[in-house]
């Protein structure tokens, strides 16, 4: 079976001198869900990053869906294969949770009422049909992650990043976003690729990637 | 939650409204701002066009196809051609009608200067109502625009002394076009004796016969210019092209214009630059959300578009108020035109409008496609 995610050999190096990720090499096969564990520092969210397309790579080869990175339109590529979860969530803080998930909407429907309709059912899915119109702003942490998450997977990629979702997050709220993760992996059988420190969302995934000091030390 | 009516129409246009009224004083002082430069300009242009047409229209009244004058002249009110060259007009093919006029500036008692119009009798402007009977000047007889009236404190059954003639006013005359309202009207033999120009006139205006092709125009004004090297030969567009004081305000309103227009952009590109600046992380998250560079700098266009035509209406509504009190301050100094909004003046705003949009947003869609998703979400 072809992989979703493959590298080989990647290096990311920082003007020469930093060097986040020291010859990386790992597969991740469509529906897997990844958990990428390490300390602070240890290149989890480079990864991350190069993944998504948002970095490029100081050398190695980077292949998802099929294609070099470097092959795909970065806009197809953003809205058809990677949705991304970020710690700070970055929702568009004067805007209602509804408004945040249609946005992601805009560029593959064109009519805003299915924008909205669409909107709606998926924070009805992750428990916020009553919080629809509230601004970002008057949500709690547990809220906004799970508004940012349906927001990532509104245009259903095939691959979804996450990166420390739970860090900024209390426990509960912690727990209820990892069981809305695990429910929607299991009823879409997506492939999930997790930076986090926290155990609870590594026991949420099927493999568990530890990177240090850049470098992949157990896969 | 209510599922309302307008919940569910969230498109680009309420996306565009939504971020301009985050900043509402930032758009207000922008639309203001450029309000006013494009207010200004159009007042400028509005007012030299204004003078142009209404001064157009009264030779179109007249009948007025071409002007004989005084070759080599560059103020045509000091040209000097013989009277009799009349006979000669006369016999060109296509030359419909002639009329003589002299011009020439003399002093009130008052020590004020003021344009005496001469013209020959027969023609229709030198004729007044003399109780219930339209008849022509006499000798010593004199006409007034209503502005040389209450610029001159002079109203008719009053007399003044020209050049040491006395002379009375008869009645008011009905200007049609910006210079006439200031000046006084005499008969063309008393100004030529007043002014020792006996025999010589300022201008020959020339009627066509209707329907002429532009090759027989040319013929005609090549005949009259063979008559004597002294005659030139002047369209009315040519001569108002001419004027000194249409040229003047022409030539101030395209600089207005120019800098203006120039302003407006710097404006609403400052402005645009600096909402883009705030904004970086926020469209830098659609840009990671999918959207295209292309989606998000048509939304900086757009947002750029919706401010300047706001600013364009109201600049209208601006431009329109200053011509008007542009017109009328004018009017105080014996120049009177009419207000004069077309069509062309819309277009001309609403092109404003699109190249001020267009090259305003120039810089802040440079700097949208330059914003490095990644860096842009760090900070």
């Amino acid at each position: 079976m072809r992989p979703l995610v493959d590298l080989q050999n990647v290096c990311r190096t920082f003007g020469g001198v930093i060097t986040a990720l020291d010859d990386v090499s790992l597969s991740v096969s469509e529906g897997e869900t990844i958990a990428l564990l390490g300390p602070s520092g240890s290149g989890k969210s480079t990864l991350l990053s190069l993944i998504a397309g948002f970095e490029t790579a100081s050398s190695g080869t980077l292949t998802v869906a099929g294609k070099s990175i470097h092959d795909w339109h970065p806009d197809e590529f953003r809205l058809r294969i990677v949705g991304f979860l970020f710690q700070q969530f970055h929702l568009l803080e004067h805007l209602s949770a509804v408004r945040n998930v249609e946005l992601s909407l805009f560029p593959t429907c064109r009519q805003p009422r299915q924008r909205f309709l669409k909107s709606r059912q998926l924070l009805e899915d992750v428990g916020l049909g009553e919080r629809l119109l509230v601004q970002a702003t008057d949500l709690s942490g547990g809220e906004r992650q799970r508004v940012a998450f349906c927001r990532s997977i509104a245009n259903q990629p095939r691959l979804l990043l996450a990166d420390e979702p739970t860090g900024n997050l209390d426990r509960a709220s912690s727990q209820r976003l990892l069981s809305t993760l695990s429910d929607h992996m299991l009823r879409h059988q997506s492939t999930l690729i997790v930076a986090t420190h926290d155990d609870d969302v590594a026991r949420i995934c099927s493999r568990v990637i530890r990177l240090q000091d850049g470098k992949v030390v157990d896969s | 939650m209510k599922r309302g009516v307008s919940v569910d129409r969230y498109g680009v246009a309420t996306l565009i409204v939504d971020n301009i009224k985050r900043r509402p004083l930032r758009a207000v002082i922008a639309v203001l701002s450029i309000a006013v430069a494009l207010g200004g300009a159009m007042t400028m242009v509005g007012t030299s066009e204004s003078i142009e047409r209404t001064l157009e229209k009264g030779y179109a009244s007249r009948r007025v196809d071409l002007m004989v004058m005084q070759a080599g002249k560059s103020n045509p009110m000091t040209s000097r051609i013989s009277e009799a060259l009349v006979d000669d007009l006369e016999r060109i093919e296509g030359i419909l009608g002639i009329q003589a006029l002299l011009v020439d500036s003399l002093l009130l008692e008052s020590d004020h200067s003021v344009f005496v119009y001469g013209w020959p009798p027969g023609y229709p402007e030198t004729r007044y109502r003399k109780g219930t009977d339209s008849v022509e000047l006499e000798h010593g007889q004199l006409l007034i625009g209503h502005t040389a009236s209450s610029l001159n404190q002079l109203m008719p059954g009053d007399e003044i002394e020209l050049n040491f003639g006395k002379y009375k006013i008869v009645d008011f005359f009905e200007a049609g076009n910006v210079f006439e309202s200031g000046v006084l009207f005499m008969r063309l033999d008393d100004l030529q004796k007043l002014t020792s120009s006996l025999g010589r006139v300022t201008f020959f205006f020339v009627e066509l016969e209707p329907g002429l092709k532009e090759q027989s125009r040319r013929r005609i004004i090549g005949d009259i210019e063979a008559l004597s090297p002294v005659l030139k030969v002047v369209t009315t567009e040519e001569f108002l092209n001419q004027n000194q004081l249409t040229a003047a305000v022409r030539g101030l309103g395209r600089v207005i214009l120019f800098t203006n227009a120039l302003l407006s952009i710097l404006i609403i590109s400052t402005i645009m630059v600096l909402t883009v600046s705030e904004r970086r992380k926020e469209l830098a998250i659609l840009r990671a959300m999918g959207w295209s560079a292309i989606r998000v700098s048509t939304l900086v266009i757009l947002e750029t578009s919706v401010l300047s035509a706001t600013a364009a209406v109201l600049g209208g509504v601006v431009g329109w108020v200053g011509l008007e009190i542009a017109l009328a301050h004018l009017q105080t100094m014996g120049i009177f035109s009419r207000s004069i909004l077309t069509v062309e003046h819309l277009l001309w705003l609403s092109a404003s409008a699109v190249a001020i949009a267009t090259l305003g947003a120039a810089l802040p869609v440079y700097y949208t496609l330059n914003i490095s998703v990644n860096e842009a979400l760090r900070e």
